[in-house]
């Protein structure tokens, strides 16, 4: 019917354009910055910058205090997102054209592979002209932390957050209910193990369904039973294969632990079926079903915000540090943290960057008993023992080795060496063709 | 300018179309010839990405131990378990709800997970099959009925989550499928029923001679909607199994496979090759329903 009038169909042609371009502009109109919608009401027209990091639940709240200090100071609102999936948010937005302002990531091995991509703005170019000040990032962080984040010479990131991985949490009163002492050695922890065990009770805790955490695990051992070398070796480069003696030594200690029947709740099976957060619970919940609970330093902030409020830090729940395998390797201090990165130069972003290295921050940070690697805190505004001892066991460590999963690929780190522990804890007997298996996944890795 | 109109018409969609699906197809089958990390065509390996997926790679495809397993294998089990079951499931409900007065209370109740996003139920499925029967629902029933019962880790075995998660589905859709059934049993003529009890046909005769007969075209129609929901099979999986896609990477399917390389690995290519397999899999069966839909249009 329409067709057969020329000038109706000309009128559609006209509208469909018309459409067409709306939608264009309408699309095009989202990729520019909005200064609207900020929620802490900024009105001096500055662009509100996105920052995205993996922080949640008490670790979102600290971090939310700098970032209110630094709004205050600066008038730049910040529009903070969390996601646990980081890795693929980011990828995605930048594919997309859509890269945050700035990430906070703990994986220095995609850092590294972003900034070969061209993606990462370098923090310490051009000379005299940085958007860090050098003498001010020296004062405030070690060289350890600002060469986690150094690609080819230059600076892409440094580290913000800092925790340590080598932390055991235990809880006191029924370590002298039993009799036992704070294990020293991997010889002790085994006989406190089997003490437990003894006793009816189940020692270890664990959150295996979260790959990361019996990476953890492994990293402790290895450390204690290989040089600093040798670690990194495996991870960053691979130099050293998976199936190099010492690895597969670590590989074998860490079956043995996982592979005791009744050290763990459920056995392998268990482990593997119980996420994170709820294997702090199997120690530390309201109805326990074990003692004592391998991971880091921020397990302490997580036992008091989310998972039981009425333990008291020091009493109900410590820490100790990682036993010491060989007296050789002595005690390494491994750990975490989040690497602060730029993707997008903006004098906004820039402020934040700087901001976030001074002692100020650091202050405000320290004193919500989160980790940080700045050397200008004020351990006076730490706000409790135990965050007091968690930066001096950091502090004093004689080495201090980055999470090694972080380091490598992540199709490795992220992925691969998951499913291959949690393979290694459901079959204890299968080192050899776990390590065989790694070793054959990393050389399609790097 | 008559001609010329149909075209017009056609225009906005084909555009539309050609946008959003037709340059992403041809953009993500160049990609799955590159290697390397991110969205970009610098390292061609030609079908090296493919070879890898089909021989080397255990997470997609382990053929060399029995059972087999990988995601592909675990597409195959979804395929052959969940589809009969969610079918068999919501025809049943269907035929017995016919049968009784509250028919809508029931159907209401059975459809309701339909109104839930996976994401949800997948949150609410990971409670009932909670390791810590204080929790967990169904370790709860067991270790009150069973003397001496340990409570079972569903989604923490490999060989467990998978139907753990297939009967979370299946809770999911079998309303769907319910509802689609009850509305064709109701389209059946009250005539050929009742000529059938005068003859004498007893009720389950009824049900296997006349109702599931008439019922088949139908039910095509669901099974095929059924087949392409496993296919793209994402989300349960993910918020059930975790990021590494159940213990091992037991529970991983296609679809997880291609989002874990492409977003989470940061391998697009390799990603890409992932997807590539995965529409070679659905033309078939696209093709089937396109050819059925004319057949019905003509007769």
């Amino acid at each position: 019917m329409l067709a057969g009038n020329p000038r109706r169909s000309m009128f559609s042609v006209l509208a469909i354009a018309l459409v067409v371009t709306l939608v264009a502009t309408a699309c095009q109109s989202t990729g520019t910055p909005q200064g609207s919608g900020s929620p802490s009401g900024n009105t001096s027209g500055k662009r509100t910058i996105t920052v995205i990091a993996q922080w949640g639940g008490g670790e979102r709240d600290a971090f939310q205090k700098v970032i209110d200090a630094f709004t205050a100071k600066t008038g730049v609102a910040v529009n903070y997102e969390q996601s646990r999936s980081l890795e693929a948010l980011v990828r995605t937005r930048v594919a997309g054209g859509n890269a945050p302002d700035i990430v906070f990531y703990s994986r220095p091995g995609p850092i590294a592979e972003w900034a070969k991509a061209g993606l990462l703005v370098p923090l310490d170019e051009p000379v005299g002209k940085e958007i860090l000040d050098p003498k001010a990032l020296d004062a405030a962080l070690g060289k350890s932390s600002q060469d986690l984040g150094r690609v080819n010479g230059s600076l892409y990131g440094f580290l913000f957050k800092a925790d340590s991985k080598s932390t055991f949490w235990y809880k006191p009163a029924s370590l002298q209910a039993i009799g036992g002492t704070v294990p020293k050695t991997w010889d002790d922890l085994i006989a406190l193990a089997n003490k437990y065990k003894a006793a009816g009770k189940t020692p270890f805790g664990s959150g295996g369904k979260d790959g990361w955490v019996l990476t953890d695990w492994f990293e402790n051992i290895l450390a204690r039973v290989a040089t600093p070398k040798v670690y990194n070796d495996l991870h960053v480069t691979h130099k050293v294969a998976w199936t190099d003696p010492s690895v597969k030594k670590a590989l074998t200690l860490f079956a043995q632990i996982f592979g005791t029947p009744g050290y763990f709740p459920g056995g392998g099976q268990g482990v593997i079926g119980t996420a994170f957060t709820e294997g702090i619970g199997q120690a530390f919940g309201k109805t326990p079903t074990a003692e004592m609970f391998y991971e880091g330093g921020f397990v302490g902030s997580i036992i008091a915000t989310d998972v039981n409020k009425d333990l008291k830090a020091g009493t109900d729940y410590d820490f100790f540090t990682f036993p010491t395998i060989d007296t050789t390797y002595g005690s390494p201090i491994t750990g975490g943290g989040d690497l602060a990165i730029m993707f997008k130069d903006t004098p906004e972003g820039r402020a934040l960057m700087q901001y976030i290295v001074t002692k100020d921050a650091a202050d405000i940070y320290a004193a919500t008993g989160n980790g940080t690697p700045s050397k200008l805190v004020d351990a006076s505004k730490i706000p409790n023992d135990l965050a007091r001892k968690l930066h001096d066991q950091v502090a004093s460590a004689s080495v201090f080795l980055f999470d090694g999963s972080d380091l490598a690929p992540s199709a490795l780190g992220g992925d691969y060496e998951f499913t291959a522990l949690q393979d290694l804890v459901t079959h204890p007997g299968d080192v050899d063709r776990i390590a065989q298996g790694l070793e054959n996944f990393a050389k399609t890795a790097y | 300018m008559n001609r010329a109109a149909p075209w017009i018409f056609v225009a906005p969609a084909a555009l539309l179309i050609a946008v959003l699906i037709v340059y992403p197809t041809f953009w993500t089958i160049r990609l799955s010839v590159y290697g390397g990390q991110g969205f970009n065509f610098t390292n061609f390996v030609g079908f090296d990405n493919f070879r890898r997926l089909l021989t080397a790679d255990p997470n997609f495809l382990d053929l060399s131990q029995f059972p087999p397993r990988g995601a592909v294998i675990n597409n195959i089990l979804w395929l052959v378990v969940y589809t009969p079951l969610v079918l068999a499931v919501g025809v049943v409900i269907a035929v017995l709800a016919d049968k009784v007065r509250y028919e809508t209370i029931v159907k209401s109740v059975i459809f309701l997970p339909m109104a839930i996003s996976a994401t949800a139920a997948g949150i609410i499925w990971l409670l009932v099959y909670s390791v810590d029967p204080n929790i967990g629902l169904l370790n709860a029933v067991l270790s009150v009925i069973v003397r001496g019962f340990q409570p079972i880790s569903w989604t923490g075995s490999v060989d467990l989550i998978n139907p753990a998660i297939i009967v979370a589905a299946v809770w999911i859709n079998a309303g769907f499928v319910m509802v689609i059934v009850s509305a064709a049993l109701k389209g059946i003529p009250v005539e050929v029923l009742e000529a059938a009890r005068v003859d004498g046909a007893s009720g389950p005769q009824i049900f296997a001679r006349i109702q599931v007969p008439l019922l088949v075209p139908t039910l095509s129609v669901v099974a095929v909607t059924m087949i392409i929901y496993v296919i793209k099979m994402f989300d349960l999986i993910f918020v059930m199994g975790g990021q590494n896609g159940g213990p091992l990477g037991a529970a991983r399917v296609i679809a997880f496979t291609q989002y874990v390389e492409t977003f989470n690995n940061g391998r697009a290519g390799y990603g890409s090759a992932v997807a590539v397999i995965m529409l070679l899999i659905v033309i078939p069966i696209m093709a089937l329903n396109i050819r059925r839909f004319r057949a019905g249009a003509q007769s």
